[in-house]
């Protein structure tokens, strides 16, 4: 494959709460490739968000967050860096798009203004050459009438316009890695795919990695090339899309895609379940921590974590029970 | 969402008698009151407040046990004396213990504030809830709000005291004049935006009046701001009856009050200045203790607060 | 399909906001809802689709009288509940009950779970503190809550679980019709099937009626037996669920449906991607409200609006080129 930008080994970031430190994050390693967009799944509170913030150490360490493991990107571990030095990776090389827009976008200036300021802020250039690239931009992410639009304020655009917008500024600096948290979560399903559209468009005409994170199972088979699937902190399947969705290996991924309601549907047809809910964080299961929700579990995976084991080329399992199953087909 | 299933334990459906109801709901109100408490003594300003509250009015209620002189009584020989083991703290210029007078003070500046603090709290959300829900009678109370607080509220207790006359009971009236205003504005803008929930649209839904939703939904969502409200009207009231005393126009004499003894202490104060020393420092504790256990309260009454 | 029982009719319903202008301005109007006929029968579940702001909350809470209408008639039961007043409307509430979308504020949250169902038998009358407690603990084990819910506080669940607490809720006074308000849009897939399963076994148990509104297509044509899709305060089209999906006919159900991902990384289908944004409800196109959008506009979508009407039985489309 190509070349590996950003590698990120164990990583684990704690929380500092009222009960102590949190675990949000637990070992969890990936790589992302230049060029590639890599989903990342899960339902509410499985730490998809976290992951992506620890990465450009958004969160507050000195009363929040503490964090431990490497994040390697272009040959440095992130963590190893002062808040100055990551000012310049945050944005520049590694930026990100945010759920909602609105409030990710200032109120009081101007469209134009918040491009031009992510790029003077990273690159040395004039005000006018930043300008125009602004400008070269908005036409970019697809806004009708770019010059016009330059002199609006974020409040005048419509949702889908705005996160556009959004795109815009985190695409001025050519970054090598985008990470879009939930980008069409608050957008209806026309601007979604809009939205979607254009984000694969960049990926592929910028040539950067995209993580993409998202609940939305459909979303990543329409647009990703892996996609990681993490339950509770940890990465419980890595695989190829089609390993993903042809060939689920976990119960959990496997519950997840059979819970969508499918267009293709019969009526009156029930929809899978996966029984109980995602527990809090302070009372993470013993062993497997998906055994108390799974129809399959066995004495060992109440006792024994499982490791995340390759089990091809191209696919990762957290499973003590997949080897079987994979051999089944 | 930490939050997100908080609840994971598996019951069977006992029977739906009700002594199991009722010792499920005991057992959960206990817990619940745990978490509580927890959160309540988490934040050392509110347990400091507590504690300096609960001194304060133990000091108070106490006053006639703990003190040795009469805070009235006048001992001519020994005025202005400084502190020392008969007088903790010192005398008045007409010898009277400051240490009583002080004690005996609060009683009078914390019943005050409790008063005037309370009788505001319920006026206000009176006015306030009602306001929200009746746009005519909106518009002409909060119109008398404004111009009630458009005056300097300083101002317009001396003013109200000079009408009714010096008298505890007129100090309370003319401290409650003043603060309502602030008070009502914080109930109906809470009430407002409560009014605005899903969960009030759910309760129409359900065929509930508007007498219902109005004091079973709304009044109990808006409590904990207007709660955290009235220790702050406790305090000030303990403060502007202080500048009240001090200037003459509140507790009349000679029953002390901390702003009274201030003022007294204030023609002395190069010879004898613990006469203004200890009032100012009882009443600078207590508005404090007061201010903190308000934070302390909110956290303790809204589970949702985080 | 006729001779079913009618449950909820609302006919030429219209709801206008007044957008409040400076003085002296002309008075402008949010057409939320411009003229919807609608009818649902016994026992089915109607599934309303549309982008945000195309009136489909709007027309769900008119319908059961949350918000009055500016015009049109509604019928509950065969009952006209137009004109009721609210004094007349609270004693029929329980027949017509809501589930709101967010599940974070649509309980109270100084009341119990239990306190809920509890006075919601309280507002229509039940007598006795036990037996409506009885009542309650059913309905709670109806929709999967345990008893040791019964005490605790909405902040206590998870969201699943308080969209359960909001569906005991419309169901404790025996309702015939459910206006469910996008009730799943905020939950995760896992918990979301759970609630679509629930809601489809309430309706084979118990006959009750729901009127289903969702952005989600895929959504929408695994509960519902009839779907209408709305745009811009109109009824674009109307069909049994297989029907629409089988045999759109409206351009704008054709883009909704296609923009829906789909679950296969096989299928790497042509979209119909729409051009350009929903227009401000305030000024809607003149003629079709959709041609400012549509790739198959003419000169007569431009000028004139199309009325819905009956291609096939049961099938209403506002269109000219599908009615052709």
């Amino acid at each position: 494959m190509a070349e590996r930008i950003l590698e990120v080994d164990n990583l684990c970031t704690q929380f500092k709460t009222e009960r102590g430190l949190l675990k949000a994050i637990d070992g969890v390693s990936f790589e992302v490739y230049r060029g590639e967009m890599l989903g990342i799944v899960g339902e509410s509170g499985c730490g998809k968000s976290v992951t992506s913030q620890s990465i450009l150490r958004l969160y507050d360490e000195k009363n929040l967050a503490v964090y431990s493991g490497q994040v390697r990107f272009e040959g440095q571990n992130l963590f190893d860096l002062s808040q100055k030095e990551m000012q310049k990776i945050r944005g520049a090389r590694i930026s990100m798009v945010f759920q909602d827009a609105l409030s990710s976008l200032n109120p009081v200036f101007t469209v134009g203004n918040q491009i031009m300021e992510a790029l003077m802020i990273h690159q040395n250039i004039s005000k006018k050459d930043a300008r125009e690239k602004a400008v070269k931009m908005l036409g970019m992410v697809g806004i009708p009438d770019p010059e016009g639009r330059f002199f609006q304020y974020p409040f005048e655009l419509s949702g889908g316009m705005r996160q556009r917008v959004m795109i815009a500024v985190a695409l001025a600096c050519r970054p090598d890695i985008l990470i879009a948290d939930e980008p069409t979560t608050a957008l209806d399903v026309t601007i979604q795919a809009q939205i979607m559209d254009l984000m694969v468009e960049m990926n592929r005409k910028l040539d950067m990695g995209v993580m993409l994170i998202t609940h939305d199972l459909a979303v990543v088979a329409e647009t990703c090339h892996r996609v990681l699937v993490m339950y509770l902190g940890q990465i419980v399947e890595e695989g190829l899309v089609e390993d993903i969705f042809d060939r689920p290996l976990h119960p959990y991924t496997k519950g997840l895609i059979a819970s969508i309601p499918k267009l293709d549907s019969q009526k009156g047809e029930k929809l899978h379940q996966i029984k109980g809910t995602v527990p809090v964080l302070g009372k993470v299961p013993e062993g497997c921590r998906f055994a108390p929700r799974c129809p399959y579990a066995g004495a060992e995976c109440r006792t024994k974590a499982p490791e995340l084991k390759k089990v091809n080329e191209s696919q990762k399992v957290r499973c003590h029970l997949a080897d079987r199953r994979a051999d089944r087909g | 969402m930490m939050r997100e299933g908080a609840i994971s334990v598996e019951l069977p459906y006992v029977s739906e008698g009700m002594d199991e109801m009722e010792q499920l709901r005991r057992s959960l109100e206990k817990e619940q009151r745990g978490i509580r408490i927890r959160r309540f003594t988490k934040n050392r300003g509110s347990v400091f407040g507590l504690t300096v509250v609960t001194v304060m009015v133990m000091l108070a209620v106490l006053a006639p046990v703990i003190c040795r002189y009469d805070p009235l009584a006048l001992d001519t020989v020994n005025r202005l004396q400084g502190s020392s083991p008969e007088h903790w703290f010192g005398t008045d210029s007409m010898g009277r213990d400051v240490f009583a007078r002080v004690l005996y003070g609060a009683r009078i500046s914390l019943t005050v504030g409790f008063l005037v603090g309370i009788t505001t709290g319920f006026l206000g959300v009176l006015i306030g809830l009602y306001a929200s829900a009746n746009k005519v009678a909106d518009n002409i109370l909060m119109r008398i709000c404004d111009g009630l607080k458009a005056i300097p509220s300083t101002l317009l207790a001396i003013t109200l005291m000079t009408v009714l006359g010096a008298d505890i009971k007129n100090v309370v009236i003319s401290l409650v004049v003043v603060s309502v205003p602030g008070m009502a504005r914080l109930a109906r803008g809470q009430a407002m935006v409560v009014r605005e929930q899903t969960y009030i649209e759910s309760m129409k839904c359900l065929g509930a009046g508007k007498t219902r939703i109005l004091w079973k939904h709304i009044a109990p969502n808006i409590i904990s701001p207007v709660i955290v409200q009235v220790t702050f009207v406790f305090a000030s009231a303990i403060i502007t009856e202080a500048a009240l005393s001090f200037l003459g126009a509140g507790v009349p004499a000679p029953a002390p009050s901390w702003g009274n003894i201030l003022n007294e202490g204030k023609g002395v104060i190069y010879t004898a200045w613990w006469l203004v020393l200890y009032p100012g420092a009882f009443t600078a504790l207590t508005v404090l203790g007061l201010n903190l256990l308000g934070d302390g309260i909110r956290d303790f009454i809204d589970p949702m607060s985080n | 399909m006729e001779d079913r029982k009618v449950v909820l009719k609302g006919e030429n319903i219209k709801k206008y906001f007044p957008v409040h202008s400076g003085l002296g301005k002309e008075k402008r109007f949010v057409k939320a809802v411009d003229g919807v006929d609608i009818t649902i029968y016994e026992g089915e579940i109607y599934g309303l689709v549309g982008e945000t702001g195309c009136g489909k909350s709007t027309l769900g809470r008119t319908l059961i009288r949350l918000t009055d209408p500016t015009a049109g008639r509604i019928q509950v039961m065969g009952q006209d509940i137009t004109d009721m007043s609210e004094k007349e409307l609270a004693k029929i509430r329980g027949t017509m009950q809501m589930v709101f979308q967010d599940p974070y504020t649509s309980l109270d949250p100084k009341q119990r779970a239990g306190e809920i169902l509890m006075e919601a038998l309280e507002i229509h009358g039940a007598r006795g503190k036990s037996d409506r407690m009885r009542t309650a603990m059913e309905i709670m084990k109806k929709v999967g809550l345990q008893p040791e819910h019964f005490y605790r506080y909405p902040h206590e669940f998870s969201g699943g679980q308080r969209q359960r607490v909001g569906l005991a809720r419309a169901l404790i006074l025996n309702p015939k019709i459910i206006v469910c308000d996008e009730p799943v849009s905020a939950l995760d897939v896992s918990i979301q099937a759970q609630i679509i399963n629930l809601l489809q076994e309430l309706r084979e148990k118990d006959n009750i009626s729901f009127l289903f509104i969702a952005h989600d297509m895929s959504v929408v044509k695994y509960i519902s037996d009839r779907v209408g899709v709305m745009y811009l305060g109109h009824l674009m089209e109307e069909a049994p669920a297989q029907e629409l999906f089988s045999n759109t006919l409206h351009p704008y159900a054709q883009a909704l449906l296609s923009a829906v991902p789909d679950p296969d990384p096989h299928k790497k289908k042509e979209r119909m991607t729409l051009v350009g944004e929903l227009p401000s409800p305030m000024y809607p196109p003149e003629g079709c409200v959709f041609h400012t959008r549509c790739p198959y506009a003419t000169e007569e979508c431009c000028v004139r609006a199309p009325q819905i009407q009956e291609v096939e039985p049961g099938h209403r489309v506002a269109c000219f080129r599908a009615v052709s």
